[in-house]
């Protein structure tokens, strides 16, 4: 699809986020904050599922061990809040260099399989250890920190901290996808002895791609238990996992933006359907049977068909 | 004796499928500054004998050397990087990278043939370079994957059948190129199945049948041999 579009469409995007705080009641925007991390989720898993070839059924591990790194040191012992936010992500971040030795390894559905191991793993601890993880309680009271003199416990200021770390990660990968290294994933993804015959060690690559994946996911784990100032054993679940799985599939995996926008419109559809009917997951299953009829390459890929159809020339 | 260095050795090669055993003692050397071309009908082992000089499908027995050095047990990107280079059977180009990234990602980072160079010896290319490579042309795509396996400036290329579905202007102009390319100081295994080409631009020739070579000797050799190349090549 040509930049005409896109750039325009993004930027009405951004400019619409924006002004979110000014437009919609209190419920809206914080109905969208939370659509932006689920976002920033959606892209970091983008990289591994579009870029790689990889579907992962695990990533909430590293969205949840984000959380529970930031909980344990800031309610345990009294750390803070920032501090805490940098335990979170290195607890992440060491965790995605240590399973990402055997994970690049497997493929299909074997990779699928020990991700899901992995995911759920990691939920049986945080379920049992209840002396460190407070079990099915979880662990409430986490507090907010501030950021240049602002309270983040202000919720519009907790907002636009949101947007501005989701604008900043969507550029960062934006700029990571359209670097060399980018077009190196692509290539391993289409081919990976053609890489070979050039010389190009795929696992190295593949490895960096799945630990800066888990990274970025671990930031949202960051930000929704700030968001939530509670984390619990939910969020390390496989069911959390295949939600964001489908939420890269529906906006088009591959295409960064598309699951990140799916990232956002489908926590508010959640919460707008959740209000008509119980039955959310079946609403969720029957769009994601849709697109795979219609759409299988994702919505946003169906959409730039749509409009390069109605442009015949180039 | 010692000045002309030998780029390729294959000693004895045995290579399998499975059970199926494809190579059946293979043997073909090239020097330095040399094309060679292996000849033979469909089926009769020569895309698996430059998998197994790639490193993909290595010989259960037999040696393989490059540029002096035991490679048998070598990882394929490791022969990569000792400056081996392929242009596979089939046009295999990266389809959803555009023209100019399908040859750029080839460079790894390091010094090679530039692009710009490059555009000049494909200048049709040159207006495509933004187009994503699934959607040219099978010619052009032929051309994208010549242009990626030179923008690594191997010291050996192996070019699998090259030639396979191009129209004859073209066959002329990869004639001039795999010339030029060896002028530049490339040494060449050109697999083919066009006679003709092959015999244009070779300094040797191997003909292999059914897992073997049944014949080797130089083009104008060949050129006369009337009777090879109706057993062989079934001309
Ligand atoms: N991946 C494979 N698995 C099993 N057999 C194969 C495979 N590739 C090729 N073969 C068989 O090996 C033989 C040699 O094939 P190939 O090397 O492609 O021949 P050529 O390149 O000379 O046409 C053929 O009989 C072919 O059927
Ligand atoms: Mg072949």
């Amino acid at each position: 699809m040509s930049r005409r579009y896109w750039i325009p469409a993004v930027g009405l995007g951004l400019l619409f986020l924006s002004a979110v705080p000014t437009l919609l009641p209190r419920y809206a925007i914080d109905l969208i904050a939370q659509g932006m991390i689920f976002a920033i989720v959606g892209m970091g898993l983008d990289i591994l599922v579009g870029y790689l070839g990889l579907p992962s059924l695990g990533h909430a591990a590293f969205f949840g061990l984000a959380s529970y790194g930031l909980a344990i040191p800031v309610t345990r012992l009294g750390w803070a809040p920032w501090a805490g936010a940098g335990v979170g992500l290195l607890t992440a971040a060491v965790a995605a260099a240590l399973f990402g030795l055997l994970a690049v390894r497997c493929r299909g559905v074997y990779f699928l399989v020990s991700t899901l191991a992995f995911g759920q793993v990691l939920w049986g601890g945080a379920v049992k250890w209840t002396s460190v993880s407070g079990g099915y309680n979880g662990i409430p009271g986490i507090p907010r920190p501030s950021l240049f003199g602002w309270s983040l416990w202000e919720p519009d200021a907790f907002y636009y901290f949101v947007y501005a770390v989701f604008v900043v990660v969507a550029a960062m990968l934006v700029l990571f996808v359209l670097s060399p290294v980018g077009k190196i994933l692509t290539g391993i993804r289409e081919s990976e002895s053609r890489m070979r015959v050039l010389g190009y060690r795929n696992q190295l690559y593949r490895y960096m791609a799945f630990s800066l994946s888990a990274f970025v996911t671990g930031i949202a784990g960051i930000l929704m238990a700030y968001f939530n100032t509670f984390v619990g054993p939910d969020s390390l679940h496989w069911s959390l996992s295949a939600q964001t799985l489908l939420m890269v599939i529906l906006g088009g995996a591959g295409t960064l933006l598309g699951p990140a926008g799916a990232g956002i419109l489908l926590v508010v559809a959640q919460n707008l359907i959740s209000n008509v009917t119980e039955r959310w997951t079946m609403v969720l299953g029957l769009l994601y049977v849709a697109t795979m009829l219609f759409a299988p390459r994702g919505v946003l890929v169906l959409l730039r068909g749509l409009l390069a159809q109605r442009r015949p020339s180039s | 004796m010692a000045a002309v260095q030998l780029v390729l050795q294959a000693q004895d090669v045995h290579t399998y499928y499975g059970h199926s055993h494809v190579l059946q003692g293979v043997s073909l050397q090239i020097l330095e500054g040399q094309i060679v071309a292996l000849l033979g009908r469909n089926g009769v082992g020569k895309t698996t004998f430059v998998r197994s000089v790639i490193g993909f499908t290595p010989p259960l027995r037999g040696r393989i050397s490059l540029f002096g050095r035991d490679v048998t047990r070598l990882s394929p990107e490791r022969r990569a990087r000792l400056g081996l280079g392929l242009i596979p059977q089939g046009r295999r180009v990266f389809r959803s990278l555009t023209v100019e990234e399908n040859i750029e990602v080839a460079a790894r980072g390091e010094g090679g043939t530039s692009l710009q160079d490059l555009m000049e010896i494909f200048p049709n290319l040159n207006e495509r370079l933004r187009v994503r490579a699934g959607k040219l042309s099978g010619g052009e795509q032929q051309m994208v994957a010549i242009a990626r396996g030179l923008r690594t400036t191997p010291r050996l290329l192996l070019m699998d059948e090259p030639s396979e579905g191009l129209a004859p202007l073209l066959v002329q102009k990869l004639t001039e190129l795999i010339r030029q390319i060896r002028a530049d100081g490339v040494s060449i295994l050109l697999v083919e199945q066009n006679l003709p080409l092959a015999l244009e631009v070779a300094d040797f020739v191997y003909i292999m049948e059914r897992g073997r070579v049944v014949y080797q000797g130089l083009p104008e050799q060949l050129a006369r041999d009337l009777q090879a190349q109706s057993a062989f090549l079934g001309i």
